[in-house]
């Protein structure tokens, strides 16, 4: 056996993962290597220090405290979720009133096509926040591709999914509770 | 089922606790429930904390590392995968946040090719039966342990306090048995030789003292 292959069963042995046939042949060459008999003494004075390990004792707060940065996480998160959806409620429901607006006031390609009329949305729209300008235009191409479709009903269609989108996310936003109801039984 | 995993002392509560009515919380907490949560929190806070205790060596260290930890395991419940022990689980996210926060800090430790390098000479000091206990042998362990790189560390830990075997070893620290196996064999090693060198320089010192009580003996004695 080399040294080196011992020293490596040492651990394995330390762990009671050796055949008895190992461990006679790690023993014969512990006894015969000077070397290896001193690193196994020393490997066993170390590892005997870990013999009966003690758990320290949490402080008793600890789980108090771990909950409320738990329920401040989750009311942080509920207040991102919340204010996501009521931005795009918000959306839907100008891009709603935006497609109306575009209807009942023929031609529409002209009024698109008035840079001031445009421009003017846009500057009170950039006024608030600039992430909502972006998507307010491309609501306003879908819009503009619908309206060019023949006939109302690709605008009825556009209305209706609209007006189901604005349901869900008014759902969500009224529905959903920061944490579910305390239950009595576990 | 947790009582293997989180052994001795951090297992008293779960020998109370089925592993069904350890699942039920986690499918609960899953769902939103906080007090199910809160009963996992219960539950482990015993072992998490002294993971994180073993390895960071600091209390409030172990305290922030046990909130951070919960806190991940909160966030990521949807991914945990229930044919997995929780155990297991919750002990691999807090391995690998204590890890990560040692190997950021770059403590000064001993490489591989200088533990290989060592010459070992035969030490007089007590026989490992007799080993100190108490105060001494806690800042034994202390030292010990804050000389092993974290890896090494880790799996010092997993194996002592917590009892685990190679397999739920490698299951924690996501790295496979034979990994397990050397790295236990090169940290059982490292602290040979750091107790050996920390016995080396206990001998000098102790000559030197009794050397200086000697001549203060026989300069009294005139």
């Amino acid at each position: 056996m080399q040294c080196r292959e011992a020293s490596e069963m040492m651990s394995l042995r330390l762990d009671s993962e050796l055949h008895p046939q190992e461990e006679q042949a790690l023993l014969q060459h512990v006894l015969t290597c000077d070397n290896c008999q001193a690193e196994w003494e020393a490997i066993q004075r170390a590892c005997a220090l870990f013999r009966s390990p003690t758990f320290a004792p949490p402080p008793p707060d600890l789980s108090s405290k771990v909950m409320t940065r738990v329920r401040r996480h989750q009311s942080h998160l509920a207040t991102l979720r919340n204010g996501v959806a009521l931005l795009l409620a918000v959306v839907i429901l100008a891009s709603l009133c935006l497609s109306f607006w575009l209807v009942a006031s023929p031609p529409v390609e002209s009024v698109l096509d008035n840079p001031p009329l445009v421009s003017a949305m846009a500057t009170i729209v950039v006024g608030i926040v600039t992430t909502l300008v972006t998507l307010l235009r491309a609501v306003a191409l879908v819009v503009q591709a619908v309206v060019a479709a023949p006939g109302c009903i690709g605008l009825l269609g556009y209305v209706a999914v609209a007006g189901a989108l604005t349901m869900w996310w008014v759902r969500l936003v009224s529905g959903r509770r920061v944490l579910a109801p305390r239950r009595e039984t576990l | 089922m947790a009582d293997t995993a989180t052994g001795r002392g951090g297992g008293r509560e779960h020998q109370r606790v089925g592993a069904d009515q350890e699942q039920l919380w986690v499918l609960r907490a899953r769902g939103g429930d906080p007090e199910a949560f809160a009963k996992l929190v219960e539950l482990y806070q015993t072992p998490i904390h002294n993971l994180a205790y073993r390895m960071l060596g600091g209390a409030t260290d172990a305290e922030d590392a046990t909130q951070e930890t919960f806190l991940r395991v909160y966030t990521r419940l949807d991914t945990y995968d229930p044919s997995r022990k929780f155990s297991s689980w919750i002990l691999s996210i807090a391995s690998h946040y204590c890890v990560d926060l040692l190997r950021r800090r770059r403590g000064n430790w001993l490489s591989v090719e200088e533990i290989r390098a060592w010459h070992w000479v035969p030490d007089k000091s007590p026989k490992p039966e007799a080993i100190t206990i108490g105060h001494e042998r806690r800042d034994s362990i202390r030292r010990l342990l804050d000389q092993l790189p974290p890896h090494y560390r880790l799996v010092i830990v997993l194996r002592y306090w917590y009892g685990l075997s190679y397999e739920e070893m490698a299951e924690v620290t996501q790295s496979t048995k034979s990994a397990v196996k050397s790295r236990l064999h090169r940290a059982r090693r490292t602290m040979a030789v750091k107790l050996a060198e920390a016995q080396a320089g206990k001998d000098v010192e102790d000559a030197a003292e009794e050397r200086r009580v000697r001549r203060n003996a026989v300069s009294g004695g005139f």
